[in-house]
């Protein structure tokens, strides 16, 4: 049983029963112990303002956190393909070159072109560029047809 | 943070502690001079009136505000609270534990709380001294329940041994021996009673204001100091005599 529980007052002995007999007998014993000096070291009161002033700081930058990644610059994220794709301009090379590709393919299949002599002999001319040249040929005859 | 770097509260030293030597008071112990004592806790005493009759300071503020002000960065109003409070609390738990460099990690682990609350603060809740109290109190009374387990040293400051030339050593000494006598008495007390004496006879708080601390009734808190002070009354009663009692 708990001998200091408040809730079961001794039941054996009024309270005020020699209550002031005994305080009289402790007055001063109670006297000198006020008169001790219990004042706390400079130490101690630095240490807590010291601590006033850290746990206020730290307060302060948890506050200014979430505000962060809304004034930062925000990190370029790397896309996927671009690594793959930036040899030949990126995503607009790839459709340039896929779109003059059919191109070719769809004149190819067609076969039935029907120009007049000052066009073919452009066409020849460009032709005969495009054995250098290659695949800019393509776009010259796309170029023909519109 | 803070409370991480913290030492912890028992069995070792604070983070203010490295510091100490010089500034401690005459109750720390016979190795510091009674010259030096007595000049290092006037200089402590100097400062604190400083603080609190400081013109700049928020003296006439109450509690709720000056946590308002501290909570908006203001370092003068922590000084202002730390004045107000710090002694108290550290008061009561120098009397409760009767150990100085323990009662100091009890004061500054109970204002550390007060600075973490005070912006949630509710200026209606109870009286900032009494939360204070209240925290510190729970401190004490686990640091004196980790005591008394086994294996663990009493705590406690020797009493210095004083030689005082001035007029009235003889009476001075008697005071301090009837301290130290109390203080004994005290510690073989339940640590709730031992509370309940101390708040009551030493920092001289209402039943009421004493309820409020351990969260009891203002009977059951008379109830503890009726068998405290029989008790202490029993244990003090072969020594009147030894103590300059001329009743014993």
């Amino acid at each position: 049983m708990d001998e200091d529980n408040p809730v079961t007052p001794d039941r054996d002995t009024p309270i005020s029963a020699g209550t002031s007999a005994e305080e009289a007998a402790l007055a001063a014993f109670f006297a000198a112990a006020r008169a001790e000096d219990v004042e706390p070291r400079t130490a101690l009161l630095s240490a807590i303002l010291a601590d006033a002033a850290e746990v206020h700081a730290a307060r302060a930058t948890a506050g200014s956190a979430p505000a962060r990644p809304a004034t930062a610059t925000p990190v370029p994220r790397r896309r996927f393909g671009a690594g793959v794709l930036s040899p030949i301009g990126g995503w607009g090379g790839l459709a340039a070159l896929g779109a003059c590709a059919a191109l070719g393919f769809w004149l190819g299949l067609a076969g039935n072109l029907s120009l007049d002599g000052a066009s073919l002999t452009t066409v020849a001319a460009s032709q005969s560029d495009a054995a250098e040249t290659g695949a800019v040929a393509f776009f010259d005859y796309a170029s023909l047809e519109q | 943070m803070t409370t991480a770097a913290r030492a912890p509260l028992l069995g070792c030293a604070p983070r203010h502690r490295p510091e100490h030597g010089p500034e401690y008071g005459p109750e720390h112990g016979p190795e510091h001079g009674p010259g030096h004592g007595q000049e290092t806790a006037a200089r402590g005493r100097a400062i604190i009136t400083a603080m609190r009759t400081n013109p700049d300071a928020d003296a006439d503020l109450s509690d709720a505000a000056l946590l308002v002000l501290y909570a908006e960065g203001d370092q003068a109003a922590a000084r202002t609270l730390t004045a107000r409070h710090a002694p108290r609390v550290f008061a009561l738990a120098r009397r409760m534990l009767g150990e100085t460099a323990e009662a100091e990690d009890v004061t500054q682990e109970t204002m550390l709380r007060l600075w973490k609350i005070a912006p949630d603060w509710e200026a209606d809740r109870a009286a900032l001294a009494t939360w204070l109290y209240r925290v510190a109190s729970n401190l004490c009374i686990d640091r004196l329940r980790r005591r008394r387990q086994p294996g663990r040293a009493p705590g406690g400051d020797a009493i210095p041994e004083v030689a005082d030339e001035r007029p009235g050593p003889e009476h001075r000494r008697e005071a301090r021996d009837r301290a130290a006598a109390l203080g004994e008495a005290l510690a073989a007390l339940p640590e709730r009673q031992r509370l309940a004496v101390v708040l009551r006879h030493l920092e001289e708080r209402s039943n009421p204001e004493i309820a409020a601390i351990l969260d009891a009734s203002v009977e059951a808190v008379e109830s503890l100091l009726a068998r405290a002070r029989r008790d202490l009354a029993a244990r003090l009663a072969p020594r009147r005599a030894e103590l300059g009692f001329t009743d014993g």
